[in-house]
């Protein structure tokens, strides 16, 4: 009796450790499993779309070349992704995020309304009254016209903390 | 034990003791510790007779994996060496991790759902309930959204 496939995702994400004992025994499992692993390292080691603090300050000690540049919503803001760095890191700042449960951002393209990417519970800054974005350069082949959509959940429901219009210029032909 | 036995259970459980720190610790230099330090713990306890169901041999690495993780996560450090031998057979070189950009690519032939669910599960280490609330369905929807995504990951990464 090996452990299924279903099984095997759900313990990996964290569900279901009842498998483990098996997973000691069978080889047939144990090779299955790592397959699996494989590709969890793989999301888990990647620079997520939307970084904390924490995560940004871990990633200057990988020593990562990163430039920084601060954002005002409402304001239409052009970025070049200079040749040389590694991550741009986009401060989406002067929003209220007071009272937030949860924090959305909404990654659209301006000309075409297309969602690219929402980060559910993104982490936030609520003192600082920012949410960062960690733009990365293998990003080039979105679409250029890119607008960030920051949005809070709270008891009484959603509300767009603020819209950030960021148009992007990669260095080196990409776009 | 003869060496030979001792390197045939290196090999043996050398790959699934780094699997579990892979998925306790979450890190690799911290899982290859986590092998070095649960065979040597193994063998010691194996050339000291303190191994009382040799059949059921597996459940016991279980344990000591269990136990030194434990530590290592109470500690929030790496784990140490309990023992000054050498292992009779070296641990394994982790495997080629998957290129980024290769994900990256292979993500996007998932629809926008399949990816936050991904993305949320192992990156965010969010539970099906929480993943639920926040895509408006239900934690059963989002298990077979997960499994479903993980299968097409693996195919589209191994070029099948």
């Amino acid at each position: 009796m090996h452990v299924g496939w279903e099984q095997l995702v759900d313990y990996w994400a964290g569900e279901g450790d009842l498998v483990e004992e098996h997973l000691f025994e069978c080889d047939a499992c144990a090779a299955e499993s790592t397959r699996v692993a494989r590709i969890v390292a793989a999301m888990r080691s990647a620079i997520p779309p939307v970084v904390s603090a924490e995560e940004l300050s871990a990633l200057r000690g990988r020593g990562l070349a990163i430039a920084e540049n601060d954002f005002a919503p409402g304001v239409r803001q052009e970025v070049e992704f200079p040749d040389g760095v590694d991550l741009l890191i986009h401060h989406l700042g002067g929003l209220d995020l007071g009272g937030a449960e949860r924090v959305d951002v909404i990654v659209r393209v301006e000309s075409t309304g297309d969602v690219l990417w929402t980060e559910h519970f993104a982490p936030f800054d609520s003192a600082r009254g920012e949410v960062l974005i960690a733009c990365q350069r293998h990003f080039a082949f979105m679409p250029p016209d890119i607008v960030f959509d920051v949005r809070t959940i709270d008891g009484s429901g959603a509300r767009t903390a603020g819209t950030f219009v960021i148009p992007h210029h990669f260095s080196g032909g990409s776009r | 034990m003869a060496s030979e036995s001792e390197a045939e259970l290196c090999r043996k459980f050398a790959p699934r003791i780094r699997l579990y720190g892979l998925k306790h610790l979450r890190d690799e230099e911290r899982a290859r510790d986590l092998v070095q330090s649960v065979l040597l713990t193994v063998l010691v306890a194996l050339r000291e007779g303190r191994v009382e169901d040799l059949e059921r041999l597996d459940r016991f690495v279980l344990g000591v994996c269990r136990n030194l993780a434990h530590k290592s996560r109470a500690a929030d450090r790496r784990v140490e060496p309990v023992a000054e031998i050498d292992l009779p057979a070296p641990a394994p070189a982790p495997e080629d991790p998957l290129d980024h950009e290769a994900l990256l690519r292979c993500l996007q032939a998932l629809d926008l759902r399949s990816r936050s669910v991904l993305h949320l599960s192992f990156a965010r280490d969010k539970s099906a309930d929480e993943i639920a609330g926040a895509l408006e369905t239900t934690a059963g929807n989002v298990r077979v959204i997960r499994h479903r995504a993980v299968a097409q990951l693996r195919r589209c990464v191994e070029g099948r």
